[in-house]
């Protein structure tokens, strides 16, 4: 897919000790975002849930970016399998998501996760 | 039928109607065959209704659907069942388990709630047995088939209620979507049309 120019926070590396582990899960999330929201809003709406999951230090980076239709995409890349699957079974129930629907149709929210064993970019 | 099996049949109906009681809703509306069942196998409180058709015939796409989860699941790599607890023990009942193994391992394990095939299935989670957890206190979901003629009208009733109250907000939009995708791509795999979906 060919994303808008509009990067959001490119390939974000968080400094968390967890950056001596490599990844080994990339999961890609997409959404459409509600009529009439504004990238920045949906931005903002993002930001306090990102900074929850940074707080864990199995996130190792994340990117953000805005398609041509108002597809919206995320990439994280996590330190292990269960990692993710815990926080991503925490995160539906957290406050932070409560800014989430008014800028995101969260009924087309879908994710995918892909096991990786090498990754090249991610500042390591 | 004769005059007095009439009358018979007619004073039947009337006593059983006067003995037994007729299954309402807290608001006092008579409720159908099926949200009679609803009633006595949950009390969740959060609603969303599924409607699609099939072309196979219920006793044909009931226990594809029941056993096939895999093939209009692609999160789900295999399907199995535990028939030990079912009334008819060795054979699919209500309190067979079904167990879907997920593609990185995790299962979920939903115990069959109503087994009446071909008119109707349902099923719950056991949270405490399963691998994958999910952002709902209870969720059931209630498959009704009704014969069409020329394939099955299939109805599912999904119910559930947030971990955290004030999380519905979340969840509902994401177990709509999940539901809508999961149902369009079973009417594509076993041929059907997807209706639609709502909250009643």
């Amino acid at each position: 897919m060919k994303l808008k120019a509009l990067m959001i926070g490119a390939l974000m590396s968080l400094p968390f000790p967890a950056l001596a582990d490599g990844p080994s899960v990339m999961e890609i999330i997409t959404f459409d975002a509600q009529p009439g929201a504004s990238a920045d809003a949906v931005t903002a709406a993002l930001g306090p849930i990102e900074a929850k999951m940074g707080q864990y230090g199995t996130l190792i980076a994340r990117s953000v970016a805005e398609g041509p239709a108002g597809q919206w995409t995320m990439v994280n890349y996590w330190t292990d399998r269960d990692a993710m699957n815990r926080i991503n079974e925490e995160a539906l129930t957290w406050p932070e998501f409560g800014a989430l629907p008014g800028v995101a149709n969260l009924e087309t929210l879908q994710m995918q996760q892909i096991d990786v064993s090498t990754t090249i970019g991610l500042g390591d | 039928m004769t005059y007095s099996s009439v009358a018979a049949f007619a004073a039947a109906i009337t006593f059983s109607l006067s003995v037994a009681p007729v299954p309402v809703f807290a608001d006092g509306s008579p409720t159908t065959t099926s949200q009679a069942e609803w009633i006595a196998i949950t009390e969740a409180t959060h609603r969303r209704v599924v409607e699609m058709r099939f072309d196979d015939a219920p006793a044909d796409i009931l226990p594809t659907l029941l056993t096939r989860v895999d093939l209009y699941d692609n999160t789900i790599a295999e399907v199995r069942f535990d028939h030990s607890q079912s009334v008819t023990p060795g054979e699919m009942g209500v309190g067979s388990r079904r167990i879907c193994v997920f593609t990185d391992g995790r299962i979920l394990v939903e115990p069959l709630l109503v087994y009446d095939p071909p008119r109707a299935y349902a099923y719950t989670v056991d949270a405490e047995a399963s691998t994958m957890s999910l952002p709902v206190s209870e969720i059931v979901l209630h498959y009704e088939f009704r014969d069409e003629g020329n394939g099955a009208h299939l109805t599912v009733n999904a119910f559930y209620d947030p971990a955290i109250p004030g999380t519905g907000v979340v969840i509902e939009p994401v177990l709509t979507g999940t539901l809508r995708r999961t149902f369009q791509t079973a009417t594509e795999v076993f041929g059907g049309a997807y209706v639609g979906d709502a909250r009643p």
